[in-house]
């Protein structure tokens, strides 16, 4: 439950949705002027089971208007990309990865973890889909809540970032008011927006990703580690994949964010051709490169470390 | 684009029916199920997605009622445990004690009334993807293991007997 | 009596239509139109100075009709055998959780949010985060007024510390036995503490009436002891009090005292004519009501060379929290059963119930028998290794048998199970003469162990049941007790008892569901699995008693004795002329002759209960007779241990008890199956985890984790009859049993599997994995 009140929105398009993000915001900030206790800004919602609990648990989470994203047909999409966003422009520099227009396959971030599941398309993604929490919620937890979301965990990303997968989202368009275009259709490199977190810029509403064809093909590893049974959140969740130079990995549960980097990949890729010593020497080098894991509740840091270096040697045998 | 505030009334079909609430944009569907509709059937184990106490089936699908505003519902068909008529899913943990204190009952007959429509064949590793969504306190599982299986017996026995179009739960 | 008839049959539950038809209302299922609502701000420090509660901004907000603090009620305290808990804290936050204010308005919604804008201000002192710290030399007093409490006279509490019970058992001579003893092992064990997490939350709903009557639905395993208790703390006389217990969804021991009732009340109170509701969110559930006591132990154990005990020294200290609730008489019932099910001849044990920081304790299902079989089983598993000795040997060895006596020095009478029978049963479904320790091709790791356990209720000396049986047109009869449902299904029981007695088809035998203290026969409380036992008798009694009713009454209309009639299958006959005879339903609510001429009346069967020949404990030796019944059974595991990365399983398990008379098969396995799937939850995963605070980190199931579907193991459950010769036909209680021996018999096998002693709990993979590379680095 939402103890405040809040006003529900459902737009049929991309368009508009961030027109009716933008409008309540702009109402939002206005009535936030009004009040000294400022005013919520809106938010996209999806599968909500981060709004819901959040809201209910938490009296710093404001909550004003929801507009939700699942009547968004990009946002809905899976398999081949959406037309309607052939033309989307780079945001900012035409980022690494697969070029555009390479054989590529499209998720929509509107879908519920247990479409991709069930889907055959790309199974590294099926997998880490079946990670995050039970069947039941992933009926309705989306792809775009997961990779947006507040929490450490957001496992969906881990395979997307293995892959170098394409982010496309929507943003308000500049002068709206003034005539000018109501949103803007925009593609970007993930890894090279994800540091630690998606970082998206105000109003931005997620579409989907796009990831190569040949990723989706590759061969994959997959770990999930957690505290006792399979329900729960990761002390570890390793996604895999081999690739063209060698391998590429992300790493989540063990740090207060999802991770991977150009030298934990290096090191792995030298890993897969290596042995013996030279093998576990790399193999400990992939996982120093993304740091110290954390301690918490659910584990120290020296056991997420043992972990992760007993993943690594599962993934290294199923990649090489 | 649709737009819900402020006190409004809400129509739903629930378990067949037609319904109208005056509710708020901001209540979750279990709320409104119990607290509007009278439909106590769902339970609030936790609000927070995590027992299943709450589970509904929307178009079909099981869903934590606590994890949903009752206003993505509109235009859904909504079932509730209400909503079942001697399903043979209910007879079955009735006779195989699949439930004691029953109040996780609700909520694990409507996940498993989906899970055998969806693998009529028996199959563990989709019970166990299923049916971890609930949780029980009281049974340890083991009336509600023997419960699907029955189940799925009696259905098949009917699949058998009857054309399959008829067998509408 | 000749062969039973219904007893031993497994038909249907009687609420299985509701419970699987959605229609079973529960307290909160029960909120009429015009309810107020209050929600409570918690506190966030496990133990600080209240500076400040402003409760005006919520006063002023939407819907509010009232917000309320400790200053409310200055002088009022609450508690279960010793009144020390305030309705709201006063003064002083005692743990992470605490109700510090509440707030009272027309809807839920509007009560939530106004409760975010009370601002209460503390400062934060430094928490006593176990018992030891408690115990220290200079440790805070965390209840100044320890001395001045209410309390009844078993409860021994030492003012000026933070001992708010200390029972002693002093048997024999243990320190000459230690002296002399060829061996001697000494181990310390312990465990955090945890929740009960039954399914459904607390809530309460309270109405004071115009009529100066105050009425309080709640999800209470207790309607009589609520009443009781809230007579005590709000000074009412009782029979301005109702309490109503619709079926409960799940206690497990935590629905056993008084919990949300005293504040819906006070509340109420504030709101004459209007129902007030105080509901838990899971959240609060977990860790502001209480929870189960975790505990510290040491136990010594002096052994001949043979395996045969000599004597045992054990000390118990019960991790109570902030209150002490139940957890004053769960550290009794501990030191009354502390040696667990052995011949011990010689005893020294002290339980002590402590207080901390940590969020307070009440029964819970096993009542100190979980804990202190832990230590006691654990300390075995060492001498068993200290001597070589296979671990179930040593455990026949020792068995305790009629005619040995109790920790207390209470004799075992012939009614006492059979524990040896018990154990070989165990053994046998795990195939423990075939090896306990097996390595797998895959690197894994098999291992079996085995844990013996014994409880008797802990109940006061004069624990009783009521029951009325009456009887409508149709001739079926309708049992009332004050017994609440809480998953048990003891209501199929009792009607089995009663479809036995009467030789009634158990269909034409119904039994009321919810306990109402206006109408209900009284009835101590739901727990101590004593409710078949003692409301069966009860039972037994209120069915014999209308037996002899409806003779007295047929034998007119039959001219015939009495003694000539039989009663069986709806009729009353003459026992060598059965076709003579007439139907119940033409004599339970009198007899009419055919000129209209009517005798006899409702039938009313009126049945009761109360505990035999117990007594108090000495206060210096712990002698005497607390005990009424002792159930007694092994429990065993097998389970799987990955030694790369700890991780763990529980494959199969078994339990062998002896129940006296199985009454209704299906729901004895089911209650012996859920007791042992809670046991494994409670050995490998549940506890709280506390910050350096002691604010408590895992409060919400999202973070506690409980086995879920697929976790569960295959469960072998097999029943031993040594009849209880006071119980109904010869049963005894098995509700909480089967959960005691599994932490036991876990850790075993799991210190075999890792080959090192597992001391604490729970026995997560990490803990395994860090315990083995200490172990060999
Ligand atoms: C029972 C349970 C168990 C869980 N277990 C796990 C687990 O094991 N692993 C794990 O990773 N997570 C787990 N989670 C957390 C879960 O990841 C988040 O709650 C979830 O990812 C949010 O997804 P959603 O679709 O429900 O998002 P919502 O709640 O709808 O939204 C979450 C956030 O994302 C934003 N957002 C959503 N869609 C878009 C979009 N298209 N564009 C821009 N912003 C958007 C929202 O505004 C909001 O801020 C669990 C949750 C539950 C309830
Ligand atoms: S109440 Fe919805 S999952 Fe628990
Ligand atoms: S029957 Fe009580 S929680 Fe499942």
């Amino acid at each position: 439950m939402i103890p405040g009140d809040v006003v529900y929105l459902k737009p049929e398009s991309a368009e508009e949705a961030v027109e009716a993000w933008s409008l309540a915001n702009a109402a939002s900030a206005a009535a936030g002027a009004a009040s000294a206790r400022g005013a919520a800004s809106p938010r996209y919602l999806a599968g909500g089971t981060e709004i819901l609990t959040t809201a209910r648990r938490s009296a710093a989470y404001a909550v004003g208007a929801l507009v939700d994203v699942k009547a968004v047909p990009e946002a809905k999409a899976a398999g081949a990309l959406p037309d309607s966003l052939a033309g989307a422009a780079w945001l900012g520099e035409a980022a690494g990865g697969a070029p555009y227009g390479a054989d590529g396959l499209y998720f929509g971030a509107a879908l519920p973890l247990a479409e991709l599941e069930d889907g055959p398309l790309f199974p590294l993604l099926s997998n880490a889909a079946r990670g995050v929490a039970d069947r039941t919620t992933r009926n309705r937890l989306s792809l775009g809540g997961n990779v947006a979301g507040q929490l450490p965990y957001r496992e969906a990303v881990l395979p997307l970032l293995a892959a170098g997968a394409l982010g496309y989202s929507a943003l308000p368009g500049d002068a709206p008011a003034a005539g000018g275009a109501k949103l803007r259709l925009v593609r970007w490199g993930l890894r090279s927006r994800f540091d630690k977190r998606l970082a998206l810029l105000p109003g931005e509403l997620l579409l989907g990703f796009w990831v190569p064809k040949a990723a989706t093909e590759a061969r994959a590893a997959y770990v999930r580690k957690t505290r006792t049974g399979p329900i729960d959140y990761p002390l570890i969740t390793l996604c895999a994949l081999r690739t063209r130079s060698g391998a590429a990995w992300a790493l989540g549960g063990a740090f207060p964010y999802p991770a991977r980097s150009d030298e934990a990949d290096g090191a792995l890729s030298e890993a897969l051709s290596a042995s013996g010593d030279a093998r576990a020497g790399a193999l400990g080098r992939a996982a120093a490169a993304l740091g110290e894991p954390r301690s918490d509740q659910r584990a120290g840091a020296e056991y997420r470390a043992a972990l992760i270096a007993l993943a690594l040697e599962t993934v290294a045998e199923e990649l090489a | 684009m649709t737009e819900r505030k402020g006190p409004y009334e809400l129509r739903l079909r629930v378990n067949g029916e037609e319904r109208a609430a005056l509710t708020r944009p901001a209540e979750t569907l279990l709320r409104l199920l119990r607290e509007r509709l009278g439909l106590t059937g769902p339970k609030c184990g936790c609000e927070n997605g995590d027992c299943g106490a709450c589970t509904v089936l929307i178009d079909g699908v099981p869903t934590k009622s606590c994890m949903v505003l009752a206003v993505e519902c509109e235009g859904r068909e909504l079932t509730t445990i209400e909503g079942l008529r001697d399903h043979p899913v209910q007879r079955a943990f009735s006779a195989e004690n699949g439930f004691q204190c029953g109040f996780c009952t609700p909520g694990m007959i409507m996940n498993a009334v989906a899970l055998v429509r969806a693998h009529p064949e028996p199959n563990e590793e989709a019970d166990r993807n299923w049916m971890g969504s609930n949780l029980c306190r009281c049974t340890g599982y083991e009336g509600i293991r023997r419960a699907l299986a029955a189940a799925r017996a009696e259905l098949a026995a009917r699949a058998g007997l009857m054309p399959r179009a008829k067998e509408r739960p | 009596m000749d062969h039973a008839r219904y007893l031993g049959g497994s038909p249907e539950r009687t609420d299985a239509p509701a419970k699987t038809g959605g229609a079973l209302r529960y307290t909160d299922d029960r909120v009429r139109p015009g309810t107020l609502h209050a929600a409570l701000l918690y506190s966030p420090y496990a133990h600080a100075r209240i500076a400040s509660v402003d409760l005006s901004r919520a006063e002023a907000a939407p819907g509010v009709r009232g917000a309320f603090s400790g200053a409310d009620w200055p002088d009022t305290l609450i508690g279960l055998y010793m009144g020390d808990k305030p309705p709201l804290a006063r003064e002083t936050v005692r743990y992470y959780g605490e109700p510090v204010a509440a707030v009272v308005a027309d809807s839920e919604a509007e009560t939530l949010a106004a409760i975010r804008l009370v601002e209460a201000s503390f400062e934060a002192l430094p928490p006593l985060a176990s018992p030891r710290d408690s115990l220290a030399p200079g440790a805070a007093v965390l209840h100044p007024g320890l001395g001045s409490y209410r309390r009844i006279p078993a409860i021994l509490p030492e003012p000026g510390t933070n001992v708010a019970n200390r029972t002693r058992i002093r048997k024999g001579d243990p320190e000459e036995a230690f002296a002399r003893a060829p061996v001697v092992v000494s181990g310390s064990f312990s465990f955090p503490p945890g929740d009960h997490a039954a399914m459904e939350p607390r809530v309460a709903i309270a109405e004071y009436g115009l009529d100066g009557r105050l009425t309080v639905t709640s999800s209470t395993q207790s309607p009589f002891g609520v009443r009781t208790l809230l007579a005590k703390g709000l000074g009412l006389p009782e029979r301005r009090i109702r309490v109503i217990a619709p079926p409960v969804g799940g206690g497990f021991g935590g629905k056993a005292g008084i919990q949300l009732e005293p504040l819906a009340c006070l509340l109420a109170m504030r709101f004459p004519g209007r129902p007030v509701r105080l509901a838990n969110a899971r959240e609060a559930d977990m860790v502001s009501s209480p929870g189960r006591p975790g505990l510290e132990s040491t136990v010594r154990i002096a052994a001949e060379r043979d395996g045969a005990i000599l004597a045992m020294d054990i000390e118990l200290l019960f991790d109570s929290g902030a209150y002490a609730d139940y957890a004053v008489n769960v550290s009794r019932a501990a030191a009354v059963a502390c040696t667990g099910p052995y011949k011990v001849p010689n005893v020294k044990a002290d339980a002590l119930c402590v207080y901390t920081n940590h969020p307070f304790a009440t029964a819970f299902r096993g009542f100190g028998h979980i804990e202190l079989s832990y230590a006691t089983e654990r300390a075995l598993d060492l001498l068993a290794d200290e001597l070589g000795m296979d671990p179930a040997a040593l455990r026949e060895k020792n068995a305790a048998q009629p005619g040995h006596t109790t920790p207390t020095g209470a004799v075992l009478d012939p009614n006492t199970g059979d524990l040896p029978a018990c154990i070989a049963l165990v053994k046998e479904r795990l195939g423990w003469d075939e090896g306990r320790r097996r390595l797998m091709p895959d690197g894994k790791v098999r291992a079996k162990g085995l844990a013996c356990f014994w409880k008797a209720p802990a109940i006061p000396t004069f624990t009783d049941a009521g029951a009325t049986l009456a009887f409508a047109e149709d001739g079926s009869a309708v049992l009332t007790t004050g017994v609440v449902e809480i998953g048990q299904g003891c209501f199929d029981g009792l009607r089995l008892i009663v479809a036995e007695a009467l030789r009634m088809d158990p269909s034409m035998v119904r039994v009321e569901p919810e306990a109402d203290t206006d109408r209900s026969p009284h009835d101590w409380t739901t727990a101590a699995s004593r409710s078949l036992f003692m409301a069966g008798r009860a039972a037994l009694g209120a069915a014999e008693d209308a037996v002899a009713q409806l003779k007295r009454v047929a034998s007119a209309p039959l001219r015939c004795p009495e003694e000539d009639l039989e009663i069986g299958d709806g009729r009353i006959y003459l026992r060598d002329d059965p076709a003579h005879g007439l139907p119940i339903s033409a004599v339970a609510l009198g007899y009419v002759y055919e000129n209209g001429n009517a005798i006899g009346g409702p039938i009313i069967g009126r049945g009761r209960y109360i505990a035999r020949g117990l007594s108090g404990m000495d206060p210096e030796s712990g002698e005497g007779r607390p005990g009424l019944e002792w159930t007694m059974g092994a429990e065993g595991v097998e389970l799987e241990l990955d030694p790369r990365d700890g991780s763990c399983r529980v494959l199969r398990s078994a339990c062998a008890m002896d129940v006296g008379k199985v009454i209704h098969p299906a729901l004895a396995r089911g209650q012996l199956v859920g007791a042992m799937a809670m046991g494994i939850g409670y050995a490998t995963r549940e506890a709280f985890s506390f910050d350096s605070r002691q604010g408590v980190q895992n409060a919400s199931l999202r973070d506690y984790k409980l086995l879920r579907y697929g976790e569960d193991p295959e469960y072998f459950v097999d029943f031993v009859e040594t009849p209880q010769g006071d119980g109904p036909y010869g049963a005894r209680g098995l509700g909480e049993q089967g959960i005691i021996g599994m932490p036991g018999a876990i850790a075993q096998a799991a210190s075999l599997a890792a080959g090192v002693q597992l001391c604490e709990l729970p026995i997560t993979p990490e803990y395994l994995w860090t315990s083995m590379r200490k172990e060999r680095p």
